[in-house]
């Protein structure tokens, strides 16, 4: 199909998408919104009452935004890694659709146990800090974070580092990110009461971090697409050369990862470690929170 | 590919490792962290069982619990000055309008306007304020008069805010009798839940019958309500109650919550009745912290009679502006599982939750719908609850 046919079906078919998705997250929130109830129009219960221990649609605020966040990061400092490793087009792009919801509902659970693990079980009928509805919606708030350095890393440091195997460039800039977000997290509640006007503290209700970091990105995204990232880079096109020697480059780093027993050796210690690292942070992040001291 | 057969390739090994890393960790996050295993991760919770010892009885008196008349007026204000978020000093709402206009007052020129009026000229500094405020008419208050029945059958008094609109407040309190068991020195001390306008500010007309009278204010106060209290003409002792479990007589105690609230205020404290035979009461100015958060805190820090949460009363801080959210059907639901026998909830409850609760079938006590209270889906102003005695 030619344009503008084609960006206009794209446009249609996403808008029918997000309707379908609105419904099946959000529709049975509204309708309980009602007194009484709208059994009829709307779900109600909701079904994920159960699994989520709350009838608010903060649950699936959540993993959205944890696939949004996710998304973003696998298109940005991950360079689409692992799943351009998967030379079938209609494969890897299946692959990494689900692969990528499937990351982001781990980044969902964790980040809601990180909160179990420092504030203790949600309680279900509290308010705020306490409240599942609570968690969930900061699970949310918590995942933008993540996207604020890895935004910045791929923008502004062009994607440091390079120097290594795309795996290892891969990891490094996670584990960047991830300090990076902690950071910002702590300094964002340190300090947002002296200049956004809000509590101290976690829980208020108006405590809305998305906003600012969002805003920010969005600034980021304007700045790097739409402004070449000027004044601080000067736009310098590349040559039809340049193009075809990145693009071999590319290639080339991608044929470097293929399998050898060295890489299945790295494999299995990297998991062994993995798992290691994941109780590690289980048992740390309590006490990590806790030195996070809001004057 | 640099590596020859059977040879180890360091290069690949860390690419291996990177990758086995990145694939581990995410799939103990996502296996793990929402599993049942989890729970193993949880501490223990220890009940502390501190003994705040009993009473025979608790009453509680309705003043008022009319924070406001309308909705719409109180919204509209707040979003005017700027939103929740908006120090409420600076609304220019009685009593310490200046004339500048919503949003742009401050404490100090307020408070300048009445200083010398207070607390015993409560009649001319009501008409300045009523001249230079916003929404004059619109302030109403909450208080509540706590009787307390020790074992050994003595009574003792205790007031629970002490309202927002001077002339309002005055009328509550001739129309309850406190105006003559303030003067007559039979509260014994007055228990500020927190620095909302709608619970504080209206504190000279507890001290223009009363100003020696022993106030208790959470642990939180900024300075311009820190100043109130000596602006207002107390006289009396203050204490300032730190985030946690304070007992002031046998079978009362407040506990303290360290909460940040809307309109610029921090900290808020409820009272705990331990009734001898019945179980533990729950008596609320707004419970921004929640009601069931009162209740699992109840469970952890305190030993009381038959382990039964027996009742409530108060605001429940879940619509107060009659608004509505799922989150507050999570409440609606949770709450019956605590099994309190008797609820007696108002002001920032909702009219429209205490509704819910009674279709569930949960124990309220409805009201009378008196004194400019709009519903008796809940208890009203005037309107009384026992907890161990019947009133």
């Amino acid at each position: 199909m030619k344009q503008p046919g084609k960006g206009i079906s794209i446009l249609v078919m996403t808008f029918f998408l997000s309707t379908v998705i609105y419904f099946m997250t959000m529709h049975s929130h509204m309708g309980i919104l009602y007194y009484p109830w709208q059994y009829f129009r709307s779900v109600a219960p909701p079904y994920w009452e159960q699994f989520a221990n709350t009838v608010s649609g903060n649950f699936h605020v959540a993993w959205i935004m944890c696939c949004t966040v996710m998304a973003w990061i696998v298109e940005t400092i991950w360079e689409r890694f692992p799943f351009k490793l998967i030379k079938t087009d209609w494969l890897r792009r299946v692959t990494a659709f689900f692969g990528i919801i499937a990351m982001a509902w781990a980044m969902l659970f964790f980040l809601y146990f990180a909160q179990e693990l420092t504030w203790g079980p949600a309680i279900r009928g509290t308010r705020l800090i306490n409240a599942p509805d609570w968690r969930w919606l900061h699970v949310g708030e918590m995942a933008v974070f993540f996207l604020v350095p890895a935004i910045f890393i791929t923008f502004y440091c062009g994607n440091w580092p390079r120097r290594f195997s795309l795996p290892v460039n891969v990891l490094i800039r996670t584990a960047i990110t991830i300090a990076a977000a902690i950071l910002l997290y702590i300094v964002y509640y340190k300090t947002s009461h002296d200049f956004l006007g809000t509590q101290k503290g976690f829980m208020h209700e108006s405590q809305f971090p998305m906003i600012p970091t969002i805003w920010l990105i969005n600034i980021w995204l304007v700045h790097h697409w739409f402004m070449d990232n000027w004044p601080a880079w000067k736009m310098i096109p590349k040559t039809a050369d340049e193009i075809v020697q990145d693009h071999a480059a590319e290639k080339a780093k991608l044929a470097e990862i293929r399998w050898s027993p060295s890489l299945g050796w790295g494999m299995g210690v990297g998991a062994v470690c993995g798992v290691v690292v994941y109780f590690i942070t289980l048992n740390i992040l309590p006490w990590a929170y806790k030195s996070i001291i809001i004057k | 590919m640099s590596e020859e057969k059977g040879k180890f390739n360091r290069r690949d090994f860390f690419k291996g490792a990177a990758m086995g890393v990145l694939g581990s960790t995410a799939l103990g996050m996502g296996l793990y962290s929402y599993s049942p295993w989890r729970k193993s991760h949880f501490p223990e919770v220890k009940r502390k069982m501190k003994d705040i010892g009993a009473c025979k009885s608790i009453k509680v008196t309705n003043i008022s619990e009319t924070s406001w008349f309308k909705n719409a007026t109180l919204m509209g204000d707040i979003k005017g000055a700027g939103g929740l978020l908006v120090n409420q000093y600076s609304y220019n709402w009685p009593p310490f309008g200046d004339g500048t206009g919503l949003g742009k007052g401050t404490y100090e020129k307020g408070i300048a306007k009445i200083k010398h009026l207070l607390p015993n000229n409560l009649e001319e500094a009501l008409a300045v304020t009523e001249r230079l405020s916003v929404s004059p008419e619109n302030a109403g208050g909450f208080a509540a008069l706590v009787e307390v029945e020790e074992l050994n059958g003595k009574k003792r008094k205790f007031l629970l805010d002490s309202g927002w609109s001077y002339k309002w407040m005055d009328e509550c309190f001739k129309r309850e009798g406190i105006d003559q068991m303030l003067k007559n020195r039979e509260i014994e001390a007055l228990i500020i839940s927190h620095e909302h306008f709608d619970h504080y500010w209206g504190v000279p007309v507890t001290y223009k019958y009363d100003p020696a009278i022993t106030t208790y204010i959470p642990d939180g106060f900024y300075p311009e309500g820190l100043q109130y209290l000596k602006d207002a003409g107390h006289k009396g002792k203050v204490v300032k109650v730190k985030p946690g479990l304070n007992t002031i007589i046998p079978g009362l105690a407040t506990f303290v919550f360290a909460v940040p609230i809307i309109c610029r205020v921090y900290g808020e404290q409820a009272i705990y009745a331990n009734v001898k035979d019945h179980g533990l009461v729950s008596v609320t100015g707004c419970c921004h912290f929640g009601i069931i958060q009162f209740a699992e805190t109840a469970f952890r820090e305190i030993g009381y009679e038959k382990n039964q949460l027996y009742g409530i009363y108060g605001g429940l801080h879940i619509s107060p502006f009659e608004d509505w959210d799922p989150k507050y059907d999570d409440l609606v639901i949770s709450l019956g599982k605590y099994g309190f026998q008797k609820i007696g909830c108002n002001h920032c409850t909702g009219v429209l939750c205490a509704k819910k609760f009674i279709e569930r079938g949960y124990p309220v006590q409805k009201g009378t719908a008196r004194y400019r209270t709009p519903d008796s889906a809940y208890l009203g102003n005037g309107d009384k609850i026992g907890f161990g005695i019947e009133v």
